[in-house]
């Protein structure tokens, strides 16, 4: 490579690591940012899901029947027999304390009622109360578990039959059909997007910052071709990018596990998968760099050019998005020249086991002559007055 | 004697976009900045282009230090053609403006280093250089300090320290003194004679009289774009003071200037 392209490279680096401060930011902190935001999202949503343990409601019951105890016994809800029920303004306060999270009351005779009713005497059916403050997550969910058992109790009364109710494991999914069900709705498109909002203040801080800041004038001074600052531009900017896409896929696959709260196991895919994987994101990260300095190319200002990268912007995470819907990668080869889609097709691919190879060399091809053809605009831009010189 | 820096019959035009054909009143699609321009400085001389604002001064530079191309017309650089050889140019002048920006984050004794490897210097010419330069200007005291940091004063020197950091024979200064303070601005000045002293050719652009009249062996007024007087200080002044022959041209080709 020639001297001068590397001299504007290293320059190029060693401004972005000037401040060792943002340069961390802008490379680990899309990592570390998802890692840490799902880690918590996992916890939450398993808390809200299953409860902790630390929240055991006790259910205060009037005229409470055998059959319904023994249910409540072998499904862990603690019931208290109480003799009647309080107003309704005591039962708000006991819910606030926490002392009931809800008030249910039986009429008297419960299991004989039901035993002797006939539904089709048309008879008003034997009435259970259940007293609840729907504003108390807790007293919620305390009145969601005791339908479901009176729920559960009433079929048991007309059992006829039983679904799945044999020791067999009925989901024959495997974990790397799980795995691929939660990556594919996720991965592509919020790599693309951390890979080019990480990548869109660096690229246009480099061209149109520079541009703005009238230094670019003092470098086309010195003899060295302008091809060569574009290529020396590019390589720095390629380079920041992929630091930035490796920490985003390392904090996206190591925070997962977390999300799915054990769920998910990502060792289900193997070295082929991931080497395959980093191919993409390679080529995609090149292209994205390339994209947006273009675009910021054809700005004044960094202002200048975060406006015109935002369309663009919205455009990658449609791209990202169409990746969650449809069933599997597409298997015409054709999709896999259309630059960015392209990439989400193939990560799709990945992921469900279900790629092929022509697919991937396809798209990474595509990718890297997609950036050879932007390089050779950007070094046209470089060259020309209006774009270089314009105030 | 021989010219090392000769313009031939230079012309430049700008397109003018909506914008700014409503804020310049004009239907016309392009604004000419340079007509038929020619002259020439002489090897070893300083030669002032004196001019107001927007008069195409900073243009003509810019064709000179081959960064634009002229639409017509030709310069040479010790010898070299602004159009058939702009990295040949490159490689012989130093080029300075009063708006030359260095980047902030990195220290003088970086950039340095920086812009000689783009001029191609070897690492041990460029440190004795660096060591003269650095002394002369007193930028050792503050070599490593960033850039941002800095002084407009101390900005001033170490743009000029690094804009002949390849020890060019040629230097083409836009507008040198513009918005410096005094004692700054006699840093310029007195470095412009400096260089001046060493042989080396000097174009200089400025609106400023005292300036022309204190460094310049020769000085060409330009006014719209078109060269109205070149020449001598004492054939371009007369008898008059430089400001008031300056002012004669300009209501003699543009009007009352008030």
């Amino acid at each position: 490579m020639k001297s001068s392209v590397l001299t504007i490279a290293k320059k190029e680096l060693a401004r972005f690591f000037s401040n060792k401060a943002s340069a961390l930011i802008a490379i680990v902190l899309p990592g570390l940012l998802i890692f840490g935001m799902w880690s918590i999202m996992g916890n939450a949503m398993s808390g809200m899901i299953s409860g902790d343990g630390t929240d055991q409601s006790t259910i205060a019951v009037v005229g409470l029947p055998a059959s319904v105890e023994q249910m409540a016994d072998a499904s862990g809800i603690d019931l208290v027999e109480s003799a009647s029920i309080p107003s309704a303004e005591e039962m708000r306060e006991q819910i606030d304390k926490g002392d009931v999270s809800a008030f249910v009351v039986f009429p008297n005779g419960f299991d004989e009622a039901v035993a002797s009713y006939d539904t089709a005497s048309g008879a008003v059916a034997p009435q259970v109360e259940v007293y609840y403050n729907s504003a108390d997550s807790s007293s919620s969910k305390a009145y969601a578990s005791f339908v479901a058992l009176l729920d559960a109790y009433e079929s048991s009364l007309s059992n006829k039959f039983d679904v799945n109710a044999g020791e067999a494991t009925y989901d024959v999914a495997e974990d790397k059909d799980l795995a691929a069900t939660i990556i594919v709705s996720i991965v592509p498109m919020l790599l693309l997007i951390l890979l080019f909002s990480g990548c869109m203040s660096v690229a246009s801080e480099a061209v149109a910052g520079e541009k703005e800041r009238g230094t670019m004038a003092t470098m086309l001074a010195t003899p060295i071709k302008r091809s060569d600052i574009a290529l020396g531009k590019i390589l720095a900017l390629a380079l920041i990018g992929l630091a930035i896409a490796a920490s985003s896929a390392i904090g996206i696959f190591a925070s997962l596990p977390n999300l799915t709260q054990g769920e998910l196991d990502i060792n289900v895919y193997g070295a082929p998968e991931y080497l395959l994987l980093a191919l993409v994101i390679f080529s995609t990260t090149l292209l994205i760099v390339m994209l947006i300095t273009v675009v910021s190319a054809l700005a004044k200002t960094t202002k200048e050019a975060q406006l015109y990268l935002t369309p663009l912007m919205i455009v990658v995470m449609v791209i990202g998005l169409l990746g969650m819907f449809g069933d599997g990668a597409k298997p015409e080869l054709g999709y896999y020249f259309i630059p960015l889609y392209n990439s989400v097709q193939c990560m799709i691919g990945i992921f469900t086991f279900d790629f092929q190879p022509a697919a991937v060399v396809a798209c990474v091809a595509s990718n890297l002559v997609y950036t050879g053809i932007g390089i050779y605009v950007l070094q046209k831009m470089f060259k020309s007055e209006r774009l270089m010189f314009a105030r | 004697m021989e010219p090392a820096i000769r313009a031939q019959g230079l012309r430049k035009t700008y397109p003018l976009s909506a914008k700014q054909r409503k804020l310049e009143r004009t239907d016309q699609r392009y604004k000419t900045a340079v007509e038929n321009l020619s002259f020439e400085v002489v090897k070893g001389e300083i030669y002032g282009l004196l001019g107001p604002n927007g008069a195409g001064k900073t243009t003509t530079l810019r064709m000179l230090a081959a960064l634009i191309k002229p639409d017509s017309g030709d310069a040479w650089i010790n010898g070299a053609s602004i159009v058939s050889d702009p990295m040949g140019v490159r490689m012989t002048i130093g080029f300075l403006t009063s708006e030359l920006k260095l980047e902030e984050v990195f220290s003088a004794d970086y950039l340095f280093d920086f812009f000689s490897e783009l001029h191609h210097i070897e690492p041990a010419k460029r440190d004795a250089r660096k060591k003269s330069l650095f002394a002369r200007f007193g930028i050792e005291a503050f070599a490593q300090t960033k850039v941002a940091d800095l002084s407009t004063g101390m900005k001033q020197k170490v743009s000029l320290a690094v804009s002949v950091a390849h020890d060019p024979s040629v230097i083409i200064f836009d507008e040198p003194t513009n918005g410096l303070d005094v004692l700054t601005a006699k840093t310029v000045t007195d470095f412009l004679l400096e260089l001046k002293g060493e042989g080396k050719t000097i174009l200089l652009s400025t609106h400023i009289f005292s300036l022309v009249e204190k460094v310049c062996d020769r000085a060409g007024v330009i006014i719209g774009g078109r060269m109205v007087a070149n020449g001598t200080l004492d054939e371009l002044t007369g008898d008059r003071s430089l400001e008031d022959a300056f002012f004669d041209m300009y209501r003699m080709t543009v009007g009352d200037a008030s």
